[in-house]
């Protein structure tokens, strides 16, 4: 009896002293990081271990040698995860996760994305037709001790995304699908075309103005570089030239273009529905996104 | 290699497990004019939002629930549990008069990621999200007048679509 309990006595001890004991913080020579960024729905995401240079000098050719297949990373290679099809320096890259590679060169470097995501720093793929190759051209920038990857530019077409190290910087291009195309037919554009004189049921300038501002605008609807284009005036600033988007027929989003001409923000609470008849727009109703008719138009010309 | 990036090389450090971290998706800002906000009891949604959650990720597929038959608008809140919104009353009443069309349109307003969620319907039914979403509301009014137009529940349906997909 005596042996039953200290055994079982025994047995208890050793269950307290090898049960897994609650995972507590660890402290990581190369810490997991995470970057995104998303562009018109396309959801962009990195996970990535962050090496520190720590006096190593050099890192490229020296740390990482020339010649090496290297995660830009440390630790499980880092990933690069997208919702929707995408261009990488030009090069498509289907919907999903990958793991990334580069061939570290003197001058030039070849990035690679290999389909299997998981996999160990030391333990690089092989070359395969599914991994998708192009080659880069690092840059030297001022240094920086911890390896990041960030998105310094973003457009609503596309981001750059940077990787650095030390003072080697290696940018690379994404271009997404528009989740909506800016530009329309021309035969389709010329229903709308015209001008029209706006008559706002709200005032337009609320919160910045005295709420006497202009209550009627001429808007005039024309076609420039496959877009329907509006000019609005008099017009709060931001409202005063749009690109019209198509979202279904007669209704369009406005949209506003930068100075370069390249769409930065579209306006999808608001929608223009046309009113046409026999082929041409007789006016339109500017909807808030409550479905609130905000401004109606009639057209002016004779068409 | 083993100093390459920093490596953790013991079989332990290995053998870990990344935990994933997720990337915080919440967007904000984008331009907003300022009539936008401050409207009355209006939440001050940015023009661009994808959804009264603020998510870039709400949900934009086109899942759109068959009707329950028989379904009626006795769930509905009342103009009297209106109070605090008196300016939703006009839309819960258009949505009294169609809930066999509401209970088939899906709502992109991203509550369709919350438990208990079926339709556009139920927006309008305790705790009755759209007292104060301009989404819900905006696909209430759209359905509404489209109904009221002949429109048949696929026109709606597409329709919701272009406008809040």
């Amino acid at each position: 009896m005596s042996f039953r309990i200290s055994a079982a006595l025994t047995a208890a001890l050793a269950a307290t002293l090898l049960a897994p004991m609650p995972v507590a913080g660890q402290v990581r020579a190369s810490e997991l990081g995470t970057v995104g960024q998303t562009i018109d729905g396309t959801v962009i995401a990195i996970e990535y271990s962050r090496p520190k240079a720590r006096d190593r000098d050099p890192l490229f050719g020296g740390v990482v040698h020339w010649g090496e297949h290297w995660t830009p990373g440390a630790n499980w290679a880092t990933t690069f995860e997208v919702n929707r099809d995408i261009h990488l320096n030009g090069h498509p890259v289907a919907a999903g996760k990958y793991s990334v590679w580069m061939v570290v060169q003197p001058d030039e470097w070849v990035v690679y994305l290999d389909p299997e995501a998981r996999a160990f720093h030391t333990d690089p793929p092989d070359s395969t037709d599914a991994q998708i190759r192009f080659a880069v051209v690092p840059e030297e920038r001022p240094f920086l001790e911890t390896m990041t990857m960030w998105f310094p530019e973003t457009s609503a077409t596309g981001a750059i995304l940077a990787t650095q190290w030390g003072t080697t910087y290696v940018p690379m291009e994404i271009t997404v699908e528009p989740s909506r195309p800016i530009t329309l037919a021309a035969e389709a554009a010329e229903a709308y075309m015209g001008a029209y004189r706006l008559a706002w049921a709200i005032d337009p300038d609320e919160g910045e103005g005295d709420g006497d501002g202009p209550r009627e605008a001429k808007f005039e609807v024309y076609y420039e570089d496959g877009s329907l284009m509006a000019r609005v005036d008099p017009g709060p600033p931001w409202f005063r030239q749009l690109v019209l988007i198509e979202i279904a027929d007669d209704w369009f989003n406005p949209g506003i273009l930068d100075e370069d001409g390249q769409l930065y923000d579209v306006m999808a609470g608001l929608t223009l529905e046309f009113n046409v008849e026999s082929g041409h727009a007789k006016g339109f109703d500017l909807r808030w996104i409550t479905d609130e008719v905000i401004a109606s138009a009639e057209r002016e010309d004779s068409m | 290699m083993a100093e390459s990036g920093g490596s953790e090389g013991s079989a332990s450090r290995r053998g870990f497990v990344a935990l994933c971290a997720g990337v915080a998706l919440a967007v904000v800002g984008g331009f907003r004019p300022a009539w936008a906000g401050g409207r009355g009891s209006r939440s001050p949604l940015p023009l661009s939002t994808e959804g009264c959650h603020g998510f870039a990720e709400a949900p934009r597929q086109t899942d759109h629930p068959e009707p329950r038959p028989g379904i009626d608008a006795s769930g509905v809140l009342t103009n009297d549990e209106l109070a605090d919104a008196p300016h939703a009353i006009p839309v819960f009443d258009k949505i009294r008069q169609i809930p066999q069309i509401a209970d088939g349109i899906f709502c992109h307003c991203g509550c369709a990621a919350l438990p208990g969620y079926r339709s556009l319907l139920i927006c309008y039914e305790e705790p009755a999200m759209a007292k104060w979403c301009e989404i819900c509301q905006g696909e209430g009014n759209l359905t509404y007048r489209l109904h009221k137009a002949g429109k048949t529940l696929d026109q709606i349906r597409a329709a919701i679509d272009a406008k809040f997909g």
